[in-house]
Protein backbone atom coordinates (compact mmCIF):
# COMPACT_ATOMS: atom_id res chain seq x y z
CA UNK A 1 0.00 0.00 0.00
CA UNK A 2 2.99 2.36 -0.57
CA UNK A 3 2.68 5.56 -1.64
CA UNK A 4 -1.17 5.63 -0.71
CA UNK A 5 -2.46 8.90 0.81
CA UNK A 6 -5.38 8.85 3.28
CA UNK A 7 -7.77 12.17 3.53
CA UNK A 8 -9.47 12.01 6.81
CA UNK A 9 -12.29 13.40 5.00
CA UNK A 10 -12.95 10.62 2.58
CA UNK A 11 -13.23 8.16 5.64
CA UNK A 12 -17.07 9.05 4.84
CA UNK A 13 -16.84 7.42 1.55
CA UNK A 14 -15.90 3.93 3.60
CA UNK A 15 -18.69 4.62 6.02
CA UNK A 16 -21.31 5.13 3.43
CA UNK A 17 -20.29 2.27 0.92
CA UNK A 18 -19.61 0.03 4.26
CA UNK A 19 -23.47 1.22 5.15
CA UNK A 20 -25.06 0.43 1.77
CA UNK A 21 -23.35 -3.00 1.71
CA UNK A 22 -24.52 -4.06 5.05
CA UNK A 23 -27.96 -3.07 4.06
CA UNK A 24 -27.95 -4.71 0.94
CA UNK A 25 -26.61 -8.02 1.73
CA UNK A 26 -29.28 -8.29 5.10
CA UNK A 27 -31.96 -7.76 2.42
CA UNK A 28 -31.02 -10.21 -0.08
CA UNK A 29 -30.24 -13.16 2.31
CA UNK A 30 -33.38 -12.76 3.73
CA UNK A 31 -35.42 -12.60 0.15
CA UNK A 32 -32.48 -14.11 -1.84
CA UNK A 33 -35.73 -15.61 -4.38
CA UNK A 34 -37.22 -12.52 -5.18
CA UNK A 35 -36.72 -10.43 -8.23
CA UNK A 36 -37.09 -6.96 -6.73
CA UNK A 37 -34.75 -7.88 -3.97
CA UNK A 38 -32.12 -9.53 -6.50
CA UNK A 39 -32.59 -5.85 -8.24
CA UNK A 40 -32.58 -3.76 -5.38
CA UNK A 41 -29.65 -5.36 -4.09
CA UNK A 42 -27.64 -4.87 -7.34
CA UNK A 43 -29.29 -1.17 -7.01
CA UNK A 44 -26.99 -0.90 -3.59
CA UNK A 45 -23.76 -2.85 -4.55
CA UNK A 46 -23.59 -0.77 -7.10
CA UNK A 47 -24.21 2.79 -5.14
CA UNK A 48 -21.79 0.88 -2.40
CA UNK A 49 -18.74 0.29 -5.76
CA UNK A 50 -19.81 3.72 -6.86
CA UNK A 51 -18.62 5.03 -3.22
CA UNK A 52 -15.75 2.93 -2.68
CA UNK A 53 -13.86 3.89 -6.09
CA UNK A 54 -14.32 7.40 -4.91
CA UNK A 55 -12.54 6.95 -1.87
CA UNK A 56 -9.78 5.29 -3.73
CA UNK A 57 -9.57 7.56 -6.36
CA UNK A 58 -9.14 10.57 -4.03
CA UNK A 59 -6.50 8.51 -1.91
CA UNK A 60 -4.99 6.88 -4.85
CA UNK A 61 -0.68 6.82 -4.85
CA UNK A 62 -0.56 8.64 -8.30
CA UNK A 63 -3.09 10.68 -11.10
CA UNK A 64 -2.94 7.48 -13.30
CA UNK A 65 -4.14 4.95 -10.60
CA UNK A 66 -6.82 7.39 -9.49
CA UNK A 67 -8.24 8.06 -13.21
CA UNK A 68 -9.04 4.43 -13.35
CA UNK A 69 -10.36 4.33 -9.89
CA UNK A 70 -12.98 7.26 -11.36
CA UNK A 71 -13.68 5.75 -14.71
CA UNK A 72 -14.34 2.36 -13.20
CA UNK A 73 -16.35 4.14 -10.44
CA UNK A 74 -18.11 6.77 -12.79
CA UNK A 75 -19.59 2.82 -14.96
CA UNK A 76 -20.92 1.93 -11.50
CA UNK A 77 -22.37 5.21 -10.96
CA UNK A 78 -24.35 5.26 -13.89
CA UNK A 79 -25.31 1.30 -13.55
CA UNK A 80 -27.01 1.97 -10.00
CA UNK A 81 -29.59 4.25 -11.16
CA UNK A 82 -30.76 1.60 -13.93
CA UNK A 83 -31.04 -1.14 -11.01
CA UNK A 84 -33.26 1.41 -8.89
CA UNK A 85 -35.68 1.61 -12.12
CA UNK A 86 -35.45 -2.47 -12.75
CA UNK A 87 -36.60 -2.63 -9.00
CA UNK A 88 -39.42 -0.39 -9.51
CA UNK A 89 -40.19 -2.05 -12.58
CA UNK A 90 -40.30 -5.51 -11.00
CA UNK A 91 -42.73 -3.73 -8.09
CA UNK A 92 -44.81 -3.34 -10.86
CA UNK A 93 -44.38 -6.11 -13.38
CA UNK A 94 -41.97 -9.15 -13.54
CA UNK A 95 -40.74 -9.69 -16.55
CA UNK A 96 -36.77 -10.20 -17.77
CA UNK A 97 -37.74 -7.44 -20.28
CA UNK A 98 -37.22 -4.73 -17.41
CA UNK A 99 -33.37 -5.62 -17.24
CA UNK A 100 -33.25 -3.70 -21.17
CA UNK A 101 -33.22 -0.76 -18.91
CA UNK A 102 -29.48 -1.94 -18.07
CA UNK A 103 -28.63 -0.89 -21.79
CA UNK A 104 -27.84 2.44 -21.83
CA UNK A 105 -26.24 2.78 -19.02
CA UNK A 106 -23.98 -0.30 -20.53
CA UNK A 107 -23.26 1.71 -23.54
CA UNK A 108 -22.31 4.66 -21.84
CA UNK A 109 -20.16 2.29 -19.31
CA UNK A 110 -18.07 0.57 -22.42
CA UNK A 111 -17.83 4.14 -24.12
CA UNK A 112 -16.36 5.62 -20.56
CA UNK A 113 -13.96 2.52 -20.14
CA UNK A 114 -12.75 3.24 -23.56
CA UNK A 115 -12.90 6.58 -23.82
CA UNK A 116 -11.24 7.08 -19.61
CA UNK A 117 -12.57 10.76 -20.31
CA UNK A 118 -11.10 12.48 -16.90
CA UNK A 119 -8.52 14.68 -16.22
CA UNK A 120 -7.36 14.43 -12.66
CA UNK A 121 -5.65 16.77 -10.22
CA UNK A 122 -4.99 17.16 -6.99
CA UNK A 123 -6.35 19.37 -4.48
CA UNK A 124 -6.62 19.79 -0.77
CA UNK A 125 -8.92 16.77 -0.39
CA UNK A 126 -6.59 14.90 -2.51
CA UNK A 127 -6.88 13.92 -6.07
CA UNK A 128 -9.84 15.21 -7.43
CA UNK A 129 -11.15 15.17 -11.65
CA UNK A 130 -12.88 17.04 -14.33
CA UNK A 131 -14.49 16.44 -18.00
CA UNK A 132 -11.76 15.58 -20.64
CA UNK A 133 -14.16 16.06 -23.37
CA UNK A 134 -17.48 18.25 -23.33
CA UNK A 135 -19.60 16.13 -25.97
CA UNK A 136 -18.73 13.13 -23.19
CA UNK A 137 -19.85 15.33 -20.11
CA UNK A 138 -23.11 16.38 -21.90
CA UNK A 139 -23.61 12.46 -22.91
CA UNK A 140 -23.15 11.75 -19.52
CA UNK A 141 -25.79 14.29 -18.16
CA UNK A 142 -28.37 13.30 -20.84
CA UNK A 143 -28.06 9.67 -19.82
CA UNK A 144 -28.38 10.46 -16.25
CA UNK A 145 -30.83 12.74 -16.90
CA UNK A 146 -32.72 10.08 -18.96
CA UNK A 147 -32.98 7.60 -16.11
CA UNK A 148 -33.72 10.48 -13.11
CA UNK A 149 -36.76 11.07 -15.65
CA UNK A 150 -37.32 7.05 -16.10
CA UNK A 151 -37.34 6.87 -12.28
CA UNK A 152 -39.33 9.94 -11.46
CA UNK A 153 -42.08 8.60 -14.00
CA UNK A 154 -42.40 4.84 -12.93
CA UNK A 155 -41.33 5.94 -8.86
CA UNK A 156 -44.11 8.27 -8.47
CA UNK A 157 -46.61 6.22 -10.81
CA UNK A 158 -45.85 2.93 -7.61
CA UNK A 159 -46.81 5.56 -5.21
CA UNK A 160 -49.97 6.58 -6.87
CA UNK A 161 -51.12 2.97 -7.58
CA UNK A 162 -49.84 1.47 -4.22
CA UNK A 163 -52.67 -0.48 -1.92
CA UNK A 164 -51.36 0.89 1.24
CA UNK A 165 -50.53 3.48 3.15
CA UNK A 166 -47.18 1.60 4.27
CA UNK A 167 -46.35 1.12 1.09
CA UNK A 168 -46.58 4.61 -0.32
CA UNK A 169 -44.68 5.76 2.39
CA UNK A 170 -41.74 2.81 1.82
CA UNK A 171 -41.77 3.48 -2.24
CA UNK A 172 -42.21 7.61 -1.16
CA UNK A 173 -38.74 7.27 0.50
CA UNK A 174 -37.51 5.23 -1.75
CA UNK A 175 -37.74 7.75 -4.68
CA UNK A 176 -37.07 11.03 -2.31
CA UNK A 177 -33.73 9.50 -0.99
CA UNK A 178 -32.57 8.50 -4.31
CA UNK A 179 -33.74 12.14 -5.51
CA UNK A 180 -32.61 14.49 -2.89
CA UNK A 181 -29.08 12.36 -1.85
CA UNK A 182 -27.98 10.99 -5.37
CA UNK A 183 -29.36 13.38 -7.89
CA UNK A 184 -29.72 16.75 -5.93
CA UNK A 185 -27.06 17.12 -3.69
CA UNK A 186 -24.71 14.94 -5.72
CA UNK A 187 -24.97 17.14 -8.54
CA UNK A 188 -24.52 19.98 -6.30
CA UNK A 189 -21.38 18.55 -4.79
CA UNK A 190 -20.03 17.11 -8.26
CA UNK A 191 -20.80 21.06 -9.77
CA UNK A 192 -18.84 22.99 -6.84
CA UNK A 193 -16.17 20.42 -7.56
CA UNK A 194 -16.08 21.40 -11.71
CA UNK A 195 -16.25 24.94 -10.24
CA UNK A 196 -14.05 24.89 -7.54
CA UNK A 197 -11.74 22.29 -7.30
CA UNK A 198 -10.76 22.65 -3.44
CA UNK A 199 -14.36 22.33 -2.67
CA UNK A 200 -14.57 19.33 -0.02
CA UNK A 201 -16.38 15.99 -1.40
CA UNK A 202 -19.60 15.45 0.21
CA UNK A 203 -20.85 12.55 -1.90
CA UNK A 204 -19.95 9.60 1.03
CA UNK A 205 -21.98 11.68 3.30
CA UNK A 206 -24.88 12.23 1.07
CA UNK A 207 -25.03 8.12 0.11
CA UNK A 208 -24.77 7.42 3.86
CA UNK A 209 -28.12 9.65 4.42
CA UNK A 210 -29.52 8.09 1.70
CA UNK A 211 -29.30 4.43 2.90
CA UNK A 212 -30.24 5.58 6.52
CA UNK A 213 -33.22 6.73 4.81
CA UNK A 214 -33.86 3.79 3.02
CA UNK A 215 -33.50 1.55 6.00
CA UNK A 216 -36.10 3.50 7.81
CA UNK A 217 -38.18 2.82 4.95
CA UNK A 218 -37.50 -1.10 4.80
CA UNK A 219 -38.21 -1.45 8.06
CA UNK A 220 -41.92 -0.03 8.57
CA UNK A 221 -44.28 -2.96 9.21
CA UNK A 222 -48.13 -2.93 9.37
CA UNK A 223 -48.70 -2.74 12.62
CA UNK A 224 -49.88 -6.48 14.18
CA UNK A 225 -51.72 -5.68 17.34
CA UNK A 226 -53.75 -2.20 15.44
CA UNK A 227 -54.80 -4.49 12.31
CA UNK A 228 -55.79 -7.66 13.94
CA UNK A 229 -58.05 -5.65 16.64
CA UNK A 230 -59.88 -4.93 12.83
CA UNK A 231 -59.46 -8.27 11.72
CA UNK A 232 -61.06 -9.80 15.00
CA UNK A 233 -63.82 -7.85 15.31
CA UNK A 234 -65.95 -9.18 17.73
CA UNK A 235 -69.79 -10.65 16.56
CA UNK A 236 -72.27 -13.42 17.30
CA UNK A 237 -72.36 -16.08 14.74
CA UNK A 238 -75.04 -15.44 12.28
CA UNK A 239 -75.32 -18.17 9.69
CA UNK A 240 -76.45 -16.65 6.65
CA UNK A 241 -73.67 -15.78 4.77
CA UNK A 242 -71.97 -19.09 3.16
CA UNK A 243 -73.18 -19.27 -0.46
CA UNK A 244 -74.26 -23.26 -1.00
CA UNK A 245 -71.70 -25.38 -3.41
CA UNK A 246 -72.86 -25.64 -6.81
CA UNK B 1 -78.14 2.46 12.80
CA UNK B 2 -76.54 -1.12 14.41
CA UNK B 3 -74.33 -3.08 12.99
CA UNK B 4 -74.66 -6.39 11.43
CA UNK B 5 -72.44 -8.75 13.79
CA UNK B 6 -70.11 -10.78 11.09
CA UNK B 7 -70.63 -14.54 11.24
CA UNK B 8 -67.44 -16.68 12.42
CA UNK B 9 -66.82 -17.98 9.09
CA UNK B 10 -65.74 -14.33 8.15
CA UNK B 11 -64.10 -13.33 11.44
CA UNK B 12 -61.76 -16.69 10.85
CA UNK B 13 -61.33 -15.61 6.89
CA UNK B 14 -60.58 -12.24 7.93
CA UNK B 15 -57.90 -13.32 10.77
CA UNK B 16 -56.50 -16.17 8.08
CA UNK B 17 -56.03 -13.58 5.69
CA UNK B 18 -54.56 -10.97 7.80
CA UNK B 19 -51.94 -13.64 9.46
CA UNK B 20 -50.94 -14.67 5.69
CA UNK B 21 -50.41 -10.90 4.86
CA UNK B 22 -48.23 -11.12 7.95
CA UNK B 23 -46.85 -14.24 7.08
CA UNK B 24 -45.69 -13.73 3.29
CA UNK B 25 -41.83 -12.55 2.89
CA UNK B 26 -40.82 -9.47 1.11
CA UNK B 27 -42.08 -6.95 3.79
CA UNK B 28 -39.75 -4.97 2.99
CA UNK B 29 -40.34 -4.02 -0.37
CA UNK B 30 -43.52 -4.52 -0.06
CA UNK B 31 -43.89 -7.60 -2.06
CA UNK B 32 -46.29 -9.64 0.31
CA UNK B 33 -48.81 -6.65 -0.38
CA UNK B 34 -48.19 -7.40 -4.31
CA UNK B 35 -48.10 -11.41 -3.61
CA UNK B 36 -51.12 -11.06 -1.15
CA UNK B 37 -52.77 -9.44 -4.05
CA UNK B 38 -52.36 -11.82 -6.52
CA UNK B 39 -53.37 -14.83 -4.13
CA UNK B 40 -56.58 -13.14 -3.42
CA UNK B 41 -57.02 -12.88 -7.16
CA UNK B 42 -56.61 -16.67 -8.00
CA UNK B 43 -58.61 -17.38 -5.22
CA UNK B 44 -61.50 -15.52 -6.07
CA UNK B 45 -61.83 -13.26 -3.04
CA UNK B 46 -59.86 -9.98 -5.28
CA UNK B 47 -63.56 -8.13 -5.23
CA UNK B 48 -64.87 -9.51 -1.84
CA UNK B 49 -61.74 -8.69 0.08
CA UNK B 50 -60.19 -4.91 0.71
CA UNK B 51 -56.40 -3.95 2.40
CA UNK B 52 -56.85 -1.10 4.16
CA UNK B 53 -54.54 1.88 4.29
CA UNK B 54 -52.85 0.33 7.78
CA UNK B 55 -52.90 -3.39 6.49
CA UNK B 56 -56.47 -4.32 7.89
CA UNK B 57 -58.48 -6.99 6.48
CA UNK B 58 -62.04 -6.14 5.58
CA UNK B 59 -65.03 -7.45 3.49
CA UNK B 60 -67.09 -5.55 1.65
CA UNK B 61 -70.70 -6.06 3.00
CA UNK B 62 -72.53 -5.74 -0.87
CA UNK B 63 -70.01 -9.05 -1.36
CA UNK B 64 -71.29 -10.91 1.64
CA UNK B 65 -74.03 -12.19 0.08
CA UNK B 66 -72.62 -13.57 -2.70
CA UNK B 67 -69.57 -14.76 -1.47
CA UNK B 68 -68.93 -18.20 -1.67
CA UNK B 69 -67.29 -19.11 1.31
CA UNK B 70 -66.75 -22.90 0.97
CA UNK B 71 -65.41 -22.61 -2.73
CA UNK B 72 -62.63 -19.94 -1.24
CA UNK B 73 -61.96 -22.05 1.54
CA UNK B 74 -61.33 -25.07 -1.06
CA UNK B 75 -59.34 -22.84 -3.77
CA UNK B 76 -57.32 -21.56 -0.68
CA UNK B 77 -56.22 -25.06 0.47
CA UNK B 78 -55.52 -25.86 -3.38
CA UNK B 79 -53.40 -22.37 -3.69
CA UNK B 80 -51.48 -22.82 -0.97
CA UNK B 81 -50.75 -26.81 -0.57
CA UNK B 82 -48.39 -27.69 2.13
CA UNK B 83 -46.73 -24.07 2.63
CA UNK B 84 -48.84 -23.62 5.89
CA UNK B 85 -46.69 -22.48 8.85
CA UNK B 86 -47.96 -23.49 11.90
CA UNK B 87 -50.23 -20.29 13.00
CA UNK B 88 -51.45 -19.93 9.53
CA UNK B 89 -52.81 -23.35 9.24
CA UNK B 90 -54.50 -23.72 12.80
CA UNK B 91 -56.17 -19.89 11.38
CA UNK B 92 -56.90 -22.22 8.26
CA UNK B 93 -58.42 -25.42 10.33
CA UNK B 94 -60.53 -22.58 12.00
CA UNK B 95 -62.06 -21.51 8.89
CA UNK B 96 -62.28 -24.34 7.65
CA UNK B 97 -64.22 -25.60 9.98
CA UNK B 98 -66.26 -22.74 10.68
CA UNK B 99 -67.42 -22.92 6.91
CA UNK B 100 -68.10 -26.44 6.58
CA UNK B 101 -70.53 -25.76 10.74
CA UNK B 102 -72.29 -23.03 8.83
CA UNK B 103 -72.38 -24.53 5.35
CA UNK B 104 -74.23 -28.08 7.36
CA UNK B 105 -76.51 -25.56 9.00
CA UNK B 106 -77.87 -23.96 5.76
CA UNK B 107 -77.94 -27.78 3.91
CA UNK B 108 -76.50 -31.33 5.22
CA UNK B 109 -76.56 -32.87 1.69
CA UNK B 110 -74.48 -29.98 0.02
CA UNK B 111 -71.90 -29.61 2.46
CA UNK B 112 -70.89 -33.12 2.87
CA UNK B 113 -70.37 -33.08 -1.28
CA UNK B 114 -68.40 -30.19 -0.60
CA UNK B 115 -66.48 -32.48 1.67
CA UNK B 116 -66.27 -35.73 -0.34
CA UNK B 117 -64.91 -33.50 -3.38
CA UNK B 118 -62.27 -31.88 -1.26
CA UNK B 119 -61.54 -35.18 0.79
CA UNK B 120 -60.74 -36.59 -3.34
CA UNK B 121 -59.17 -33.49 -4.05
CA UNK B 122 -56.75 -33.14 -1.34
CA UNK B 123 -57.31 -35.63 1.12
CA UNK B 124 -53.97 -35.66 2.18
CA UNK B 125 -53.68 -32.03 2.75
CA UNK B 126 -57.00 -32.20 5.44
CA UNK B 127 -55.60 -35.00 6.96
CA UNK B 128 -51.95 -33.71 7.37
CA UNK B 129 -53.39 -30.49 8.63
CA UNK B 130 -55.37 -31.76 10.79
CA UNK B 131 -58.71 -31.08 9.12
CA UNK B 132 -59.98 -34.43 9.69
CA UNK B 133 -59.39 -34.99 13.39
CA UNK B 134 -61.30 -31.96 14.45
CA UNK B 135 -64.04 -32.50 11.72
CA UNK B 136 -67.81 -33.24 14.13
CA UNK B 137 -67.89 -37.03 15.14
CA UNK B 138 -70.71 -37.66 13.43
CA UNK B 139 -69.31 -36.97 9.94
CA UNK B 140 -68.72 -40.11 8.02
CA UNK B 141 -65.01 -40.72 6.89
CA UNK B 142 -63.85 -43.06 4.85
CA UNK B 143 -61.85 -46.40 6.94
CA UNK B 144 -58.28 -45.08 5.18
CA UNK B 145 -58.17 -41.50 7.33
CA UNK B 146 -58.34 -43.70 10.50
CA UNK B 147 -55.57 -45.56 8.76
CA UNK B 148 -53.38 -43.31 7.37
CA UNK B 149 -52.69 -40.22 10.21
CA UNK B 150 -50.16 -37.81 9.72
CA UNK B 151 -46.57 -38.92 11.22
CA UNK B 152 -48.04 -42.69 11.07
CA UNK B 153 -45.94 -45.86 9.69
CA UNK B 154 -46.84 -48.48 8.67
CA UNK B 155 -44.70 -52.18 8.47
CA UNK B 156 -46.86 -54.37 6.20
CA UNK B 157 -45.75 -57.91 6.32
CA UNK B 158 -46.33 -59.51 2.52
CA UNK B 159 -44.75 -61.22 0.16
CA UNK B 160 -45.41 -59.53 -2.83
CA UNK B 161 -46.19 -55.59 -1.94
CA UNK B 162 -49.61 -55.88 -3.88
CA UNK B 163 -51.22 -54.47 -0.85
CA UNK B 164 -49.11 -51.84 0.03
CA UNK B 165 -49.39 -50.53 -3.36
CA UNK B 166 -53.35 -50.69 -2.95
CA UNK B 167 -53.29 -49.36 0.07
CA UNK B 168 -51.30 -46.55 -1.53
CA UNK B 169 -53.19 -46.22 -4.69
CA UNK B 170 -56.51 -45.81 -2.23
CA UNK B 171 -54.74 -43.28 -0.56
CA UNK B 172 -53.81 -41.46 -4.09
CA UNK B 173 -57.81 -41.69 -4.68
CA UNK B 174 -58.74 -39.50 -1.71
CA UNK B 175 -56.00 -36.87 -2.85
CA UNK B 176 -52.71 -37.82 -0.80
CA UNK B 177 -49.27 -37.65 -2.97
CA UNK B 178 -47.35 -40.64 -3.21
CA UNK B 179 -43.70 -41.16 -3.80
CA UNK B 180 -42.68 -44.67 -3.70
CA UNK B 181 -38.62 -45.98 -3.48
CA UNK B 182 -39.07 -49.23 -5.41
CA UNK B 183 -36.77 -52.11 -6.14
CA UNK B 184 -38.67 -52.43 -9.61
CA UNK B 185 -38.55 -51.01 -12.92
CA UNK B 186 -40.63 -48.17 -12.43
CA UNK B 187 -42.79 -48.22 -15.20
CA UNK B 188 -43.56 -51.24 -14.50
CA UNK B 189 -45.03 -50.02 -10.75
CA UNK B 190 -46.62 -47.12 -12.88
CA UNK B 191 -48.57 -50.22 -14.95
CA UNK B 192 -48.94 -52.88 -12.32
CA UNK B 193 -50.59 -50.39 -9.47
CA UNK B 194 -51.81 -47.76 -11.71
CA UNK B 195 -49.50 -45.06 -9.98
CA UNK B 196 -49.37 -42.96 -12.95
CA UNK B 197 -49.01 -39.93 -11.53
CA UNK B 198 -46.78 -40.44 -8.26
CA UNK B 199 -42.92 -39.62 -7.88
CA UNK B 200 -41.09 -43.02 -8.26
CA UNK B 201 -37.58 -43.55 -7.21
CA UNK B 202 -35.90 -47.00 -8.36
CA UNK B 203 -33.34 -48.57 -5.96
CA UNK B 204 -30.53 -49.98 -8.46
CA UNK B 205 -27.04 -49.52 -8.85
CA UNK B 206 -28.22 -49.53 -12.81
CA UNK B 207 -28.20 -46.33 -14.49
CA UNK B 208 -31.61 -45.57 -16.08
CA UNK B 209 -33.68 -42.48 -17.46
CA UNK B 210 -35.84 -42.83 -14.60
CA UNK B 211 -34.61 -41.23 -11.54
CA UNK B 212 -32.15 -43.93 -9.91
CA UNK B 213 -30.88 -44.05 -6.43
CA UNK B 214 -28.30 -46.81 -4.97
CA UNK B 215 -28.92 -48.36 -1.66
CA UNK B 216 -26.06 -47.06 -0.45
CA UNK B 217 -26.87 -43.41 -0.53
CA UNK B 218 -28.97 -43.77 2.55
CA UNK B 219 -28.49 -39.85 3.10
CA UNK B 220 -29.91 -39.69 -0.54
CA UNK B 221 -33.05 -41.53 0.60
CA UNK B 222 -32.99 -39.34 3.68
CA UNK B 223 -32.37 -36.36 2.10
CA UNK B 224 -35.85 -37.77 -0.82
CA UNK B 225 -38.12 -38.51 2.36
CA UNK B 226 -37.17 -35.30 3.98
CA UNK B 227 -38.39 -33.24 0.57
CA UNK B 228 -41.96 -34.88 0.66
CA UNK B 229 -44.31 -32.77 1.82
CA UNK B 230 -47.04 -32.36 5.04
CA UNK B 231 -49.68 -35.52 4.43
CA UNK B 232 -47.76 -36.98 1.46
CA UNK B 233 -47.03 -40.98 1.37
CA UNK B 234 -44.09 -42.05 1.09
CA UNK B 235 -43.47 -46.36 0.24
CA UNK B 236 -40.75 -48.52 0.38
CA UNK B 237 -40.79 -51.99 -1.20
CA UNK B 238 -37.28 -52.35 -0.75
CA UNK B 239 -35.96 -53.36 2.85
CA UNK B 240 -34.31 -56.29 1.45
CA UNK B 241 -32.02 -54.50 -1.02
CA UNK B 242 -31.70 -52.49 1.77
CA UNK B 243 -30.33 -54.54 4.26
CA UNK B 244 -28.33 -56.49 1.83
CA UNK B 245 -26.20 -53.47 1.51
CA UNK B 246 -25.87 -51.70 4.35
CA UNK B 247 -26.48 -54.92 6.95
CA UNK B 248 -29.53 -55.34 8.77
CA UNK B 249 -28.71 -52.95 11.61
CA UNK B 250 -27.84 -50.27 9.25
CA UNK B 251 -30.87 -50.22 7.85
CA UNK B 252 -32.87 -50.83 11.19
CA UNK B 253 -30.98 -47.61 12.04
CA UNK B 254 -31.89 -46.08 8.42
CA UNK B 255 -35.68 -46.69 8.67
CA UNK B 256 -36.01 -45.21 12.68
CA UNK B 257 -34.29 -41.83 11.10
CA UNK B 258 -37.28 -41.80 8.50
CA UNK B 259 -39.92 -42.68 10.76
CA UNK B 260 -38.67 -39.43 13.31
CA UNK B 261 -38.92 -37.49 9.50
CA UNK B 262 -42.05 -38.70 8.51
CA UNK B 263 -43.58 -38.02 12.15
CA UNK B 264 -41.47 -33.98 11.97
CA UNK B 265 -43.31 -33.38 8.21
CA UNK B 266 -46.76 -34.93 9.07
CA UNK B 267 -45.99 -37.76 6.04
CA UNK B 268 -46.77 -41.32 6.00
CA UNK B 269 -44.64 -44.14 6.30
CA UNK B 270 -45.25 -47.63 4.39
CA UNK B 271 -42.95 -50.51 4.53
CA UNK B 272 -43.35 -53.37 2.78
CA UNK B 273 -41.58 -56.24 4.04
CA UNK B 274 -41.43 -60.11 3.22
CA UNK B 275 -41.49 -61.99 6.18
CA UNK B 276 -39.96 -64.97 4.76
CA UNK B 277 -36.56 -63.28 4.18
CA UNK B 278 -36.05 -62.18 7.51
CA UNK B 279 -35.31 -64.46 10.89
CA UNK B 280 -37.67 -64.41 14.08
CA UNK B 281 -35.26 -62.12 15.87
CA UNK B 282 -35.43 -59.22 12.32
CA UNK B 283 -39.05 -59.16 12.63
CA UNK B 284 -39.00 -59.08 15.84
CA UNK B 285 -36.36 -55.86 16.16
CA UNK B 286 -38.20 -54.69 13.48
CA UNK B 287 -41.59 -54.41 15.10
CA UNK B 288 -40.00 -53.03 18.48
CA UNK B 289 -37.92 -50.28 16.48
CA UNK B 290 -40.86 -48.84 13.89
CA UNK B 291 -43.64 -49.87 16.31
CA UNK B 292 -45.93 -49.06 13.48
CA UNK B 293 -49.27 -50.85 12.11
CA UNK B 294 -49.02 -54.44 11.44
CA UNK B 295 -50.50 -56.81 8.97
Amino acid sequence: MAGWYFIPITLQYLVGSGLIFLISFFLILKNSKSWVYRSFFLYGLFAGLWILMAFFHRNAPNAELSADFITVGAVFGLIFPAFLLITFLMLKKQSKLNLLALLPAIFLGAVTLYLMPFKISWTTFGWSYGYSSDWYFATFVVFNLAYVVANLAVGIDLIKTAPTELLRKKYAVLLISYFVFYVVAVSISNMLLVYCIDAPPLGGIFSALAFLAIAWALSLKFNRSASEKSSNATGEGERSHVKEAP
Amino acid sequence: MERTAEPPSILALKSFLHELLLALPGKELGENVIEFQRFLKNVGLGDAVSLGEKGNISIEPSALPSLNLPEAARKILLYLGDQMDPVLSELYVKLFLETYEEFRSSSEPAANIWLGQLLRDCGGLLSGYGIIDRLPKNVKMPQLFQLMKPGSIHLRKEEKPAESYALVKEAVNYGFKAFCVTKLEPSKIRYRYGLKNSEIIWLTFKKAKERTITPDDLAGLGSFVSSVGLGSVVLFDCFQEIKVVNGFKGALEFFRELRTICAKNKSILVISINPMKLTEEQLSALDQALGGREK
